[in-house]
C-alpha cells in the first residue's frame, strides 16, 4: 500500500484545478459518445485526443504519451491499412482491435491522467467547492485511489498464480476467473478494512465540516485549457449535427 | 446498528465494491469487442461474473442508499466511457429498486438479495440503450468504418428495439443466476475464511 501511494501520484508542475480535469472529462466523453469516422469532426476529434496526451507530456511523462501516440497511430495507421488489403475473418479481428483501440484509449489516457495528477484531497476539496455531497466525494475519491492498487493486486496475484503454473489458456473459463477473482477480492476486503479504519482514525466522518488545506483554484491555464475543448467540442457536435449524426 | 445515516466506513466500501464492479465489467466488455455475439453477451456474461463481488457487497450493506450510491457513480462511469446520458435514467433507478427491496429483506434475507441483484443487473441494459436508439447512425458509422456488413446485420438483428424487452429479461434472469453463482462462491471460498 505503501509503494502504491508513492507510485501513484506524479507531482505536475501543471497543477490545473480538479475541476478544470472535471470539465474536461465531461467534454471529452460527449465527443467519445458520437461516433465520426472522417470529415471535419474525424479531425477535431483527433484534436481533441491529443491534448490530454500534451498534458501528459507536460507532466513530465513523455515515455508514457509517445507510447500512447505511437500506438494511435499504429491503429490509425493499420485500419486504413485493412480496410484496403485484408478481407474476411482476419479483417474483421484486426478492425475490431483498431476501433477498440481508436475508441477506449483516449478516454482510458484521459482518465489516468485526471487520476493520476490529483492528490485525493485536492479532488475533495474541489467536491466540496461544487456542493456535491460529502458522502459521494468519499465514495468516488476512494474508487479513483482504487483502481491502481487494484492493478497492482492484480499483477501480484498472477504472478503467484504463474508460480503454482495456472495461467491463462489452460484449464477452464471458470477456474481463470475463480483463481483471479477471488484473491483479488480477498486482498481489496482487507486493504479496503484497513483503509477505513486509517480514515476513521484520522477522523473522516466526524460530524463536522471538514477544513482543506490544499490550494485549489483557476488559473489562466484552466480557462486556456476548458475554453480550447469547449470551442472544439462545440464545433465537433456542430460538424456532427451537419453530417446527420444523430445527438444523444 | 440502529444508526441509519451513512458513515465514512460505508462510503468507503461503496467505493472499493463500485471500482471492483466496474473494472471486472470492463474487462468484460474489451472482451466484448471481439464479436457480435460478445457484445449481445454482455447481459449474460456480465451479471453473472459481477455476482461474486456483488454478493459480498450486499453481505456488507446494511444501511440504506449504499447501491443507489453505486448506481449513480456507475451511470457517471458510463458517461465518461461514451455511454451517453440515455441509459442514465434507467442505471438509477435499477440501483434505487435494488436498495428498496434489500431494504424490505432488512438487506438479511437471502431471497430479497438474490432478487434485488437481479433488479441491480438491469443497469446492464443501460448500456445498450444508445445502441437500440441511434441504431440506423450507429450502423452506419460502423459500415463507414469498414465493417463487414454480416457483422453489423449479425448485431442489429440481435439488438433492436424489438429485443430490449428480451435483453432487459435477460440481464434479470442471469442477475439471478449470477447471484447463485456468488452464494455459492462465498460459501466455498467467503465464509470458511470468515469474511461474511
Amino acid at each position: 500500500m505503501e509503494k502504491a501511494v508513492k507510485t501513484k501520484e506524479i507531482t505536475g508542475w501543471l497543477h490545473l484545478d480538479p475541476r478544470t480535469k472535471l470539465a474536461m472529462l465531461v467534454l471529452f466523453s460527449v465527443v467519445v459518445m458520437i461516433d465520426v469516422v472522417d470529415g471535419p469532426a474525424y479531425a477535431i476529434r483527433v484534436v481533441m485526443t491529443f491534448i490530454p496526451v500534451f498534458l501528459v507530456c507536460l507532466e513530465g511523462r513523455v515515455h508514457i504519451g509517445a507510447r500512447f501516440t505511437l500506438l494511435y497511430v499504429f491503429a490509425t495507421w493499420l485500419m486504413q491499412f485493412t480496410q484496403k488489403n485484408i478481407h474476411g475473418v482476419a479483417g474483421m479481428l484486426l478492425l475490431f482491435v483498431c476501433y477498440m483501440i481508436m475508441q477506449f484509449a483516449p478516454t482510458i489516457i484521459t482518465v489516468w491522467y485526471c487520476i493520476s495528477t490529483t492528490k485525493i484531497s485536492e479532488f475533495m476539496a474541489a467536491m466540496s467547492r461544487i456542493r456535491v455531497p460529502q458522502g459521494i466525494a468519499i465514495s468516488i475519491a476512494v474508487m479513483m485511489r482504487f483502481f491502481p492498487t487494484l492493478g497492482e493486486e492484480y499483477r501480484s496475484i498472477r504472478d503467484a498464480m504463474r508460480m503454482r503454473g495456472i495461467s491463462f489458456g489452460r484449464g477452464k473459463v471458470t477456474k481463470m476467473v475463480e483463481y483471479r477473482l477471488i484473491p483479488l477480492l480477498f486482498s481489496t476486503i482487507n486493504i479496503g478494512d484497513e483503509l477505513s479504519q486509517a480514515a476513521v482514525t484520522r477522523g473522516l466522518g466526524a460530524p463536522v465540516e471538514r477544513t482543506n488545506i490544499s490550494e485549489i483554484g483557476f488559473h489562466a491555464r484552466d480557462f486556456l485549457i476548458v475554453l480550447v475543448m469547449l470551442i472544439l467540442t462545440i464545433l465537433y457536435v456542430y460538424f456532427t449535427v451537419e453530417g446527420g449524426n444523430v445527438i444523444l | 446498528m440502529d444508526k441509519k445515516k451513512l458513515e465514512a466506513k460505508d462510503f468507503i466500501t461503496i467505493g472499493i465494491f463500485t471500482a471492483i464492479l466496474w473494472v471486472v465489467q470492463l474487462v468484460i466488455m474489451y472482451l466484448g469487442y471481439l464479436s457480435p455475439f460478445v457484445v449481445a453477451g454482455y447481459a449474460v456474461l456480465i451479471p453473472i461474473v459481477t455476482g461474486i463481488p456483488m454478493i459480498l457487497y450486499y453481505a456488507r450493506i446494511e444501511k440504506f442508499g449504499m447501491l443507489t450510491i453505486t448506481a449513480v457513480i456507475v451511470a457517471v462511469l458510463l458517461f465518461i466511457f461514451g455511454m451517453g446520458l440515455t441509459g442514465a435514467p434507467i442505471c438509477i433507478a435499477a440501483g434505487l429498486f435494488a436498495d428498496l427491496i434489500a431494504k424490505s429483506g432488512n438487506y438479511k434475507s437471502k431471497t430479497k438479495t438474490i432478487i434485488s441483484y437481479g433488479v441491480f443487473c438491469l443497469w446492464v441494459s443501460a448500456s445498450y440503450l444508445p445502441l437500440v436508439i441511434t441504431a440506423d447512425s450507429y450502423k452506419q458509422s460502423l459500415l463507414e468504418a469498414g465493417y463487414d456488413a454480416a457483422f453489423t446485420d449479425t448485431l442489429f438483428t440481435i439488438v433492436t428495439p424489438k429485443t430490449y424487452p428480451l435483453i432487459i429479461l435477460c440481464c434479470f434472469v442471469c442477475g439471478v443466476i449470477g447471484a447463485f453463482v456468488g452464494k455459492a462462491v462465498a460459501r466455498k471460498n467467503f465464509e470458511k475464511a470468515g469474511i461474511i
